[in-house]
Order: C-alpha cells, then sequence, then structure tokens
C-alpha cells in the first residue's frame, strides 16, 4: 500500500469530494454519487461510470475500502455495498483538507474573494 | 412509470456489457442499482423530462468509462490516436450511407421501387449510419479537445452522447416491439430518439459556430455549421410546402439527406488531413 500522502496531493475534484462524502461515515455507491452533488450544490455530479471507475482505482490506491458489515442490514438491500474511508485515506484527506485551508488563508490575506 | 423505469434499467443493464467482464462482475450489480436509485430519485422530482435529461450525460460517460475500462485492461488495442485517425475515413462511410438513404428514400418516393418489404433496407443505411458516427464523433472529440474552444468540445461532446443515445433508442425500440404487443407503450422511445437526433445537430451547430473561431480544421471551417443548420433546410418545405421549381414532395426528404450526406463526405476529407492540434496542458 502507498504511504506517501504527499506524492498523492493535490487531489483531483472527484476525487477530494469522494473522500470528503465518506469522511462521515460509510456510504454505498448512490449515497456517494447524492453527498458529493448535495455538498457541492449541484456545481459537481458524479455520474455511475465515472463514480465506480474512481471507487476501483481508490480501493488500488488504499484510500477506501469496502465494509463488510452493513449500517443497518434490516432496512436495506443486501446487495448493497458501502465504503469507507481507511486510515491511509483519512490521512490524504487531512493533508490536502490543510492544503486547501492554506490555500484559504492567503485567499484571505489578499482579499480575492473582495471585502472578505 | 413503473414500465419506463424498468425499460430504461434494462436498457442500461444491457449497455454495462460494455465495460470489460472483470469489471462488471465487481461493479456491474453495484452500477445497476446505482442507476436505479438515481432514476426513480429523477422521475419523482422532474418526470420524463429529467429522466431524459440524466440518460444523456450518463450515455456519455458510460461510453467513455466503458473505453477507458477496456483500455487500461489491455482489451482495446485502439488507442486514442488510432481513434483520432479512424475519424476521418468513418466520417466518409457516415457520408456514404446518408447518400445512400437519399437515394432509397427517392426511389421509393418517387415509385421506381414499390415493394413495401424492401423499404426496411432503404432506411437501413440511415440507421446504421448512427455506429461509425459514434466512434468518428468520439475521434473528432479526441482530435480537438486541444484546439477547440469550450462551446465546441461541449457541441462534441453533446453530439457524442446524442449519436450514442440514437443507438440505444433504435435498440430498445426492437427490445420494447419484441417485449410489448402495445406499439403506443414505446412512443416515448421515439421523442427520446428525435431529442438524441437533434443533440448531435445542436452539439454541430454549436462546435461550427466555435470553428468558425477557433478554425480547429485544416480547412473548410464553415462545414460542421452547415452540418448542424442542414436539419433546418427541410423546415421551411415542411412549414410552407414544396415550391413549383422543385420535382415533387419527395424533394424535402431528399435534399436533406443528400445535403447532409455531402456535408459528412466533405468533412470526412478534411478530416483525412494530418492537423496541428495543441493539446490540453497537465490532462492526465
Amino acid at each position: 500500500m502507498p504511504d506517501d500522502v504527499q506524492n498523492l496531493l493535490p487531489l483531483t475534484p472527484t476525487v477530494f469530494h469522494m473522500l470528503l462524502a465518506l469522511a462521515d461515515g460509510e456510504k454505498h455507491g448512490y449515497g456517494i454519487m447524492k453527498s458529493v452533488e448535495d455538498e457541492t450544490q449541484g456545481q459537481m455530479q458524479i455520474r455511475t461510470g465515472s463514480l465506480y471507475g474512481s471507487i476501483r482505482r481508490m480501493i488500488e490506491g488504499g484510500l477506501i475500502e469496502e465494509k463488510s458489515e452493513r449500517p443497518d442490514p434490516e432496512l436495506d438491500d443486501e446487495r448493497r455495498r458501502y465504503y469507507g474511508l481507511t486510515d491511509f485515506g483519512r490521512r490524504v484527506l487531512t493533508a490536502e483538507a490543510e492544503r486547501i485551508s492554506q490555500a484559504l488563508l492567503v485567499i484571505q490575506k489578499k482579499h480575492v474573494l473582495g471585502g472578505v | 412509470m413503473r414500465d419506463r423505469l424498468v425499460i430504461s434499467e434494462r436498457i442500461y443493464q444491457a449497455l454495462l456489457y460494455l465495460y470489460p467482464k472483470a469489471f462488471r462482475m465487481i461493479y456491474g450489480e453495484q452500477m445497476r442499482q446505482t442507476f436505479r436509485d438515481a432514476c426513480r430519485a429523477t422521475y419523482r422530482g422532474k418526470g420524463v423530462i429529467g429522466l431524459l435529461g440524466l440518460w444523456m450525460p450518463t450515455l456519455f460517460d458510460l461510453f467513455k468509462t466503458a473505453f477507458e475500462e477496456r483500455t487500461r485492461q489491455g482489451e482495446i488495442a485502439m488507442s486514442k490516436t488510432r481513434l483520432i485517425g479512424l475519424a476521418g475515413p468513418l466520417t466518409l462511410l457516415v457520408g456514404g450511407l446518408w447518400l445512400a438513404s437519399a437515394v432509397g428514400d427517392a426511389a421509393f418516393q418517387t415509385g421506381v421501387v414499390r415493394d413495401e418489404a424492401l423499404l426496411g433496407l432503404a432506411a437501413l443505411p440511415f440507421f446504421l449510419s448512427f455506429i461509425p458516427l459514434l466512434f468518428a464523433l468520439l475521434g473528432t472529440r479526441l482530435r480537438f479537445q486541444g484546439s477547440a474552444g469550450a462551446a465546441g468540445r461541449f457541441g462534441l461532446m453533446l453530439s457524442v452522447t446524442g449519436s450514442a443515445g440514437v443507438i440505444v433508442c433504435v435498440l430498445a425500440s426492437i427490445l420494447s416491439g419484441m417485449l410489448s404487443q402495445d406499439a403506443g407503450q414505446v412512443s416515448w422511445l421515439n421523442y427520446a430518439a428525435v431529442v438524441c437526433v437533434l443533440s448531435i445537430r445542436i452539439g454541430f451547430i454549436l462546435f461550427g459556430v466555435d470553428a468558425l473561431v477557433t478554425r480547429p480544421l485544416p480547412r473548410w471551417n464553415l462545414l460542421p455549421l452547415l452540418l448542424g443548420l442542414s436539419v433546418l433546410l427541410s423546415l421551411p418545405l415542411e412549414w410552407f410546402g414544396v415550391p413549383a421549381f422543385l420535382p415533387a414532395e419527395w424533394a424535402n426528404s431528399f435534399l436533406h439527406f443528400a445535403f447532409t450526406g455531402v456535408c459528412w463526405v466533405l468533412l470526412g476529407f478534411v478530416m483525412l488531413e494530418p492537423g496541428r492540434e495543441r493539446q490540453p496542458v497537465g490532462v492526465g
């Protein structure tokens, strides 16, 4: 498993938002898709093909993993697969968030957003 | 509602066969479920129009990612370079098929051929043309992704999606016709096919307008716009009737097919010429 967090930065917007969607808990494919759409106010919409292509790459990269336990087996289709962050994935997300936060500090300092 | 969603889901399930088997075995069922959830949510909120709106980008995404997965697994030897190289010959082929459609249609309209059984045969080149068109447009999109403007790139993406949509609609019509005895049940597929054909034209209008500014083709940069607008050629004849100096009623569709066919052929010739397209920086 790759262990050099910095080598993966900056993340692509798709990977970053998918990791962000999983930051508060495990989700199935549609849950990730919906979460990304909601959290970006509809600015980013991941289609099914891209979603599972990214899931495959992120599993291979050790960022996420399929979870064997289900949030509520009785209320859910047992064929659904849930995904969650790995420890490495969480460290990568944290590093990317710090990178963006630093950029945001510069943005605020230089008043790029106009009056902020 | 249920029928539309079930057909939608079945079409998507069938299209999943475009992905490599190994990928499909792991993610196929999940993709079907995810698409089903998206369809249900969209249909509840926005109805049939919303469903069509979901299908258009989904189709483009599906063809793109299936191609990527097959390339990644080494199942497709066709590189981007080869696909770009094939765009010209395939566009020529599309032109040829449209010209054949023009001749076939005129043969029936003028009564030269009267056998009803041959009517389907005459329409075949038109429907078949959408298969080479899909790959020709994919190659065109790849070739000009660095040299066309944002509107041109979006237009070509719309055209790729539209041609993929026509193929899906034709397949779905055949499938639905086999499954259902009620002909009215498949009428929405006809509307979807019209939307897809219009998407190809609108896409080419966008690409055409952009081409006049960015000039990505080696020459004849007006051609894409003419192709997009050729659908309008038949509208005045439809609305105001055929003028007396034109041979007969059949002139309408003949002119449309022939003019569009000639445009495709000319575009094909232009696409055979090597370009000096610049590639986008930092695209991985």
